[in-house]
């Protein structure tokens, strides 16, 4: 039992995190993108294209956040599941 | 017999030896080539997995009642095959969205199955898979981004569009575009991986294929399954993360 859950949770993690790579650099790339056109929309070139970078990066750094939110409460929920058949 | 065998072999081999005798000009060879109309084949060949799934879901579930459903086939069937690939993508639902998984099944499942019989039929010679064209996967990637929003809003209420606006009000104008940045980066990473993998895969296989035609193209063929089940799998896991960071009801995600 405990070994099929280890596996599942093996399975969980491998999509998570090599979700992780590729959010992170789309988040700058669409922060580029967002910011270089509204800097030739408005005019104001290079502010707005550093500012949306910027932004790009921190969304970047929120999914990574997010991410390790969820990976450290599904991790302790296992632990707490496989204590509880056998009682310490 | 042996004629027979010899104009099989024959019939598999014609592509691979159409698509290595690709010159300036020449499309690669594909049994879509041989119908009179002017569709796209990435299309066509998408229609063709669905209309696949269709009957094969039918040809296993199709005129039996639910009593009857309830015992399985004693030998290995199709029906039990395709339970047996539910079951096991019910149980990561299980783990990743609690207990109102089923009630998302339906699209995940539909999901799964799509994507990893289109990502298979690029492994049979004369076919393309219709996921290393741009259009389909990004179809696929807007349903989950659209549906993962709806999910969301039905489970929340108004309530879910405060996710958007972070933890303080003071850094709403900060947090807001963030967000929006990082929940449109997930569709787009989504399609690109797939896109990305299995155009990859299929490049790989059609360039040694052209290179040595026998043996070592097998080796690649056998990678072509594992990156098409991988695929097909982590898009559906990675949906099912999407869906249950809209539906959760705490406040820390």
């Amino acid at each position: 039992m405990t070994e099929k859950q280890d596996r599942k949770a093996f399975f969980r993690e491998l999509g998570k995190y090599s979700a992780l790579g590729l959010e992170m650099a789309i988040s700058v790339v669409i922060g580029l993108g967002v910011g270089y056109y509204l800097d030739r929309w408005l005019g104001t070139s290079p502010w707005l294209t550093v500012i949306w970078i910027g932004i790009g990066f921190a969304a970047g750094v929120r999914s990574l956040y997010r991410a390790a939110l969820r990976s450290e409460r599904d991790l302790e929920r296992d632990e707490a599941e496989k204590r509880k058949p056998g009682g310490e | 017999m042996r004629k027979r065998i010899a104009g099989a072999l024959g019939l598999t081999l014609l592509p691979a030896a159409a698509l290595a005798s690709v010159g300036g000009g020449h499309e690669p060879f594909s049994w879509f080539h041989l119908l009179p109309v002017h569709i796209p084949q990435y299309v066509l060949s998408a229609f063709m997995i669905a209309a696949m799934l269709v009957v094969l879901s039918l040809a296993a579930v199709g005129g039996k009642k639910t009593d009857d459903m309830v015992v399985p086939e004693p030998r290995f069937t199709l029906r039990n095959l395709l339970e047996l690939i539910m079951a096991f993508l019910l149980g990561i639902a299980g783990d990743i969205l609690g207990h109102h998984a089923k009630k998302y099944m339906p699209l995940l499942g539909t999901c799964f199955f799509f994507i990893l019989f289109m990502n298979l039929l690029g492994l049979i010679p004369g076919f393309v898979p219709p996921t290393d064209k741009m259009n389909i996967t990004v179809g696929l990637a807007v349903i989950i981004f659209l549906s993962t929003h709806y999910f969301g809003v039905r489970e929340n209420g108004v309530a879910y569009f405060k996710h958007f606006l972070g933890p303080v009000w003071w850094m709403a104008p900060i947090m807001l575009p963030i967000e929006i940045v990082s929940h449109l980066a997930r569709p787009l990473s989504l399609s690109l991986r797939l896109f990305g993998n299995i155009t990859g895969d299929h490049m790989v296989v059609s360039i040694f294929l052209g290179l040595v035609p026998f043996v070592v193209p097998s080796i690649f063929y056998g990678l072509g399954v594992f990156v098409s089940f991988m695929q097909a799998f982590i898009f559906t896991v990675l949906s099912m993360i999407y869906i249950s960071g809209a539906v959760a009801h705490e406040e820390d995600h």
